[in-house]
């Protein structure tokens, strides 16, 4: 064969039906029932071998379908008549060795004849003479759609009466863009004078256009004389010879249901995707929504206090441990487990959240016209009800994080309780002193520091040591605060960039990953 | 009063053309498109024929002739007429400009805008142009009977069809061409069924008939009028000819001209099929106007939906905008905090009962030493509350959107607009100025009360924009309900906040001030929240506001059909 084999049609059909799967639950799902349609006509097709050739003859009814198939026949198979309509059945004839019986079954016609002896160039052909389209029979309308959608080849049979018939381009206007699977006879020429004949076809061509089939073939021709029907014949031999016409209307078919797919997808748009920013405003809302700067305040008044009660003057420091440890006021202390104790959050706290999930999918999606943000929101939307659990938590664990007491705790505590020893002794050693001298025994010896005695010096040097100590301990402690806030702020803002991720950002990019599949599809099947 | 004295009926036909002419029909409900047609038809009918017919019962008939692309009606009436006024050709559709033939005596009938007013006239014999109507006045038809060549009702020119079915429901006759091609063709079936339904007085030309099958296909042809609810149709037969000079031979056409001549001749026979006609039509005007009404009704209860899923999202919108208020969370733990620690603690709350100077002096120092306290708790009432009702905004447009998304009637008016679903641009800036103008409202009410309870030099010595802070501090911290000094609040800074006012006012005062000034707020946000809403009103309001209701057309049609009961009887 000289003319070059179109390309296989098989892995368009597979691209196909790979994207409908993709876009499953996504898109129209009136849209991806008639690609799926698509796809399995085509592998049926497909099954049955490309190198036979079916040409429906299709039209209205009264426009001579079955008298130009027995022309094209060459006998008398179809029952031609002046009743409308006549044709009430599909029925098929067979050029070729074989009798086809499968691909016939497969089209769903069971009325057949072999054209024995016929011109060997129709070898391979399947010529099905099919019910009309426009009367009031709707079942003939309904077989006729049925066997046009597994045709290769679909010849429009029409007459000077009827050829601008609203019914007849409704259908080809369904096939614009196809015109290489397209034929229309404007058959009775025989009734028209010459000059009429080629007005009305040039008028016919003219609306061809306007369906958008300008490359749709017209061939007049007369299934009474005669006339006309050897061209038509060549027309269908040179069909036939190329084995084409069956991979051609597949991989139209394909295209066009990618291409319809495509006008809901926008191939040429991208998606911005979850940019930083986007992330950083995420966190933000989230954060908020979480409570964390209250949380991160709460840390550092229970690590202030905590202090407190291990550096501060041992005499008093146990007036602390009267107040409550802020965390453990909000169920959140070292240890603890299990939800927080803080109130449910207020609508507004809760709307936060839901915003700032909203509008990361929102900028996610920016680029992408509708269904796409809708798309993206809906596997980036998590549930209200278990939002505040996940983020308690989130924040739980952040701050109830162990940590170990720092050192300089446990040795000012020391130190502490060593000057207050000292105080303490120092006092009672000056007591005996007292009452040794009340008693009027004589002084004992007391050992002086400089000029004064060590009993003063210890007790006042241990007061106002401890005082001192005391002092500073608060002032690192605040310090320390200051730290434990900021890495508790910076606990919760790990944990819920995490969150945000599992709920935002990884179904958005699971999203936009499969939509870029969608779009590889798409383009491979041609769209 | 004069025997068929039309002049009451006339007047509630008109108010009928006009209430149906009024259904708006702009959503679409299930079944709007059909719903439109029909109210279209209707009113169209009513003006063109309805109304004209009743004011001349004996104006001439008028036969429209009608039928497919190519069945030859332009050829039959030329032929029937032996001159060439309507053009015929092989080109579909041939005729587009509808074509009126009359003897000259009747051409006053039809020249003025009696019938079909609203279709312009054209009476040159210049090439039809548009969609105008051409009359031409022949000698060959007789007075009393009018042809009307009407356009094609099923080519790939829907215009034509559209102009074709105006016409016909115009016509006391119709002559219904088809061919033995053509008559199983399902569009002119659907034509067929509304003459039977509107009582129209109807002929059938069968055209074309090969040689030999007349009988057979003028048989199939009435087994199958018969089949549709049609029996008795007279089908008038042309058997397949060779033209002459463009027209059928005398001989070919002698059924259909007999049929035309008959009716030109007898005026007994004439106004019978003129008053089966017209009865007819007007028995169907009821039916038809209860369809109508049935779907203006679908369209209100669609336009209702839709209106209740708008009150139901911002309705919550303003719920949680409200429990957001009492929640005592709206302001964040640590502004808070640094407010209480301005103005106080439990031993200064006791002071304050005590011993209002103190409490004064405190204060007093806070305010001019850092006055910047009470600034930043305004601003956070401010930022918090933008942030509060832009967000439920954002969700109540986002709910409502989704639901008008999923409602045929609801789709078409969101889709491809964009920002509907999600509080508007401006919200935020609109937001802000409303919160201070609000914050402006509670000192003033401060000031107020503090004229009435003579403690103006008290309040004045605290700083008005202070005890403003406090009220809102408050009213931010109730938890449900204002119960004053028992009330259950969620935070010290409120019990402090809320003694000092009360040290200052009253109890029942701060209660009732507290109360004026959640109120406001609440009417200022409810404000804002109805402009959101707006947007989605506008959009329904545009498509339903101002229609004809289900009860005026039901009124119009009591009316019309009193008028044609007395008309009938007389």
């Amino acid at each position: 064969m000289s003319r070059a084999r179109a390309v296989d049609p098989g892995p368009a059909v597979a691209s196909l039906a790979n994207a409908v799967e993709l876009a499953q639950g996504r898109l129209d799902p009136t849209a991806l029932a008639s690609a799926q349609d698509v796809v399995e006509r085509s592998r049926g097709r497909l099954g049955h071998g490309t190198d036979r050739t079916v040409v429906a003859l299709l039209g209205a009814t009264g426009s001579g379908k079955s008298s130009l198939f027995n022309a094209l026949v060459g006998a008398d198979v179809a029952a031609t008549g002046v009743r409308r309509p006549t044709t009430d059945r599909t029925r098929a004839a067979v050029w070729g060795d074989d009798d086809a019986d499968e691909l016939v079954d497969w089209l769903g016609v069971r009325d057949r004849h072999r054209v024995a002896g016929g011109d060997p160039a129709l070898d391979g052909l399947v010529l099905l003479d099919v019910p009309d389209h426009d009367s009031v029979a709707v079942e003939h309308r309904l077989e006729m759609e049925r066997v046009a959608a597994h045709t290769d080849l679909l010849v429009w049979v029409t007459d000077a009466e009827k050829y601008a018939d609203r019914a007849l381009h409704r259908y080809l206007q369904e096939l614009a863009g196809r015109d290489a699977l397209v034929l229309v006879v404007l058959n009775k020429s025989d009734q028209l004078e010459p000059a009429a004949l080629a007005a009305c076809r040039r008028d016919l061509a003219r609306l061809l256009v306007a369906d958008g089939l300008p490359g749709a073939t017209v061939v007049p021709v007369s299934a009474a004389t005669g006339a006309g029907v050897p061209e038509l014949r060549g027309q269908l031999g040179r069909a036939v010879a190329a084995r084409q016409a069956a991979v051609e209307r597949i991989r139209a078919d394909v295209r066009a249901a990618a291409a319809d797919l495509a006008t809901q997808v926008h191939l040429d748009r991208r998606a911005e995707g979850v940019g930083d920013r986007t992330e950083r405003r995420l966190l933000d809302g989230l954060a908020d929504a979480a409570g964390a700067p209250a949380l991160a305040d709460a840390a550092a008044a229970g690590y202030r206090r905590d202090a407190a009660a291990r550096v501060g003057w041992p005499l008093t420091r146990w007036v602390g441990r009267l107040r409550p440890h802020p965390l453990k006021r909000l169920g959140l202390e070292p240890g603890s487990t299990g939800r927080s104790s803080r109130p449910e959050p207020p609508a507004g706290q809760r709307a936060r959240a839901a915003a700032a999930v909203r509008s990361a999918a929102e900028e996610a999606a920016a680029g992408l016209p509708e269904p796409w943000p809708s798309i993206l929101r809906s596997a980036a939307t998590p549930d209200p009800a278990t939002l505040h659990d996940q983020l308690d938590q989130a924040v739980a664990r952040a701050v109830r994080a162990p940590t170990r007491p720092p050192r300089w705790w446990s040795l000012l505590g020391a130190v502490q309780v060593v000057l207050a020893l000292a105080a303490l002794a120092g006092a009672l050693w000056l007591l005996a002193l007292f009452v040794v001298a009340w008693l009027a025994l004589p002084d004992p010896p007391t050992p002086e520091l400089g000029a004064v005695p060590v009993p003063t010096v210890l007790l006042l040097g241990g007061l106002a040591l401890g005082w001192l100590l005391a002092a500073l301990g608060r002032a690192l402690a605040r310090r320390g605060a200051r730290r434990r806030a900021a890495k508790v702020r910076a606990g919760i803002r790990r944990e819920l960039a995490e969150l945000g991720d599992a709920l935002v950002a990884r179904p958005i990019a699971d999203e936009l990953r499969r939509r870029d599949a969608l779009v590889a599809a798409l383009r491979s099947a041609g769209a | 009063m004069a025997p068929h004295d039309p002049e009451p009926l006339l007047a509630a036909l008109d108010d009928l053309a006009a209430a149906v002419g009024g259904c708006r029909l702009g959503l679409e409900a299930p079944g709007a498109a059909a719903a439109r047609a029909e109210r279209d038809e209707l009113r169209d009918q009513v003006v063109d024929y309805l109304l004209p017919r009743l004011r001349s019962l004996d104006a001439p008939l008028l036969a429209v002739v009608g039928g497919s692309t190519g069945s030859g009606k332009s050829t039959l009436v030329n032929s029937l007429v032996g001159a060439d006024v309507s053009a015929a050709g092989v080109l579909r559709p041939t005729t587009r400009a509808p074509v009126l033939v009359c003897h000259r005596d009747d051409l006053g009938w039809f020249l003025d805008d009696r019938l079909l007013p609203e279709l312009p006239r054209a009476t040159g014999g210049g090439p039809a142009t548009g969609h105008a109507l051409q009359l031409r006045p022949v000698d060959a038809l007789r007075p009393g009977v009018a042809l009307l060549d009407a356009p094609d009702v099923d080519s790939v020119e829907v215009a034509n069809r559209e102009l074709a079915t105006q016409l016909l429901a115009a016509a006391d006759l119709w002559i219904w061409v088809t061919t033995a091609v053509r008559y199983a063709d399902a569009v002119p079936w659907e034509f067929l069924a509304r003459a039977r339904d509107r009582g129209t007085v109807l002929s059938i030309v069968l055209n074309r008939l090969p040689p030999g099958a007349e009988a057979e296909l003028t048989g199939d042809l009435t087994r199958l009028l018969e089949e549709a609810g049609l029996p008795g149709v007279p089908v008038l037969p042309i058997a397949q000819t060779t033209l002459e000079g463009g027209r059928l031979p005398a001989t070919a056409v002698s059924a259909v001209a007999g049929l035309v001549d008959g009716l030109a001749g007898d005026a007994d026979e004439r106004a019978a099929v003129v008053r089966r006609t017209l009865d007819g039509a007007l028995a169907s005007v009821g039916p038809r106007v209860q369809r109508l009404a049935d779907a203006v009704q679908d369209q209100e209860r669609a336009a209702g939906e839709l209106e209740r899923a708008v009150d139901a999202a911002y309705g919550r919108a303003h719920g949680q905008v409200a429990e957001g208020l009492e929640g005592g969370a709206l302001l964040r733990a640590e502004v808070l905090e640094r407010w209480q620690e301005l103005i106080g603690t439990g031993e200064l709350l006791r002071a304050v009962q005590s011993r209002l100077s103190r409490a004064r002096d405190r204060i007093t120092g806070f305010v001019t030493g850092r006055p910047a306290a009470a600034q930043e708790v305004a601003v956070e009432i401010t930022s918090r509350l933008e942030q509060l009702v832009v967000d439920l905004a954002d969700a109540a447009a986002l709910d409502a959107v989704a639901i008008w998304r999923s409602h045929p009637a609801g789709a078409p008016l969101v889709t491809g607009v964009d920002g509907l679903d999600r509080a508007s641009d401006d919200l935020r800036e609109r937001v802000g100025p409303e919160v201070r103008a609000w914050q402006g409202r509670v000192l003033d009410l401060v000031r107020e009360q503090g004229q009435a309870k003579r403690t103006t030099a008290r309040v004045l010595a605290l700083g008005v924009n202070s005890v403003g802070v406090a009220l809102m501090v408050v009213l931010f911290s109730q938890t449900g309900g204002l119960t004053g000094g028992e009330v259950a609040v969620a935070s010290g800074t409120a019990t402090v906040s809320q003694a000092l006012l009360t040290a200052l006012f009253g109890e029942q005062a701060v209660r009732d001030l507290a109360e004026r000034a959640r109120t406001d707020l609440l009417a200022r946000v409810d404000e804002l929240l109805a402009r959101e809403a707006s947007r989605l009103r506008e959009r329904l309001a545009a498509t339903t506001d101002g229609g004809t209701t289900p009860a005026d057309l039901r009124g119009a049609l009591a009316a019309f059909e009193a008028g044609r009961d007395r008309w009938a009887r007389a």
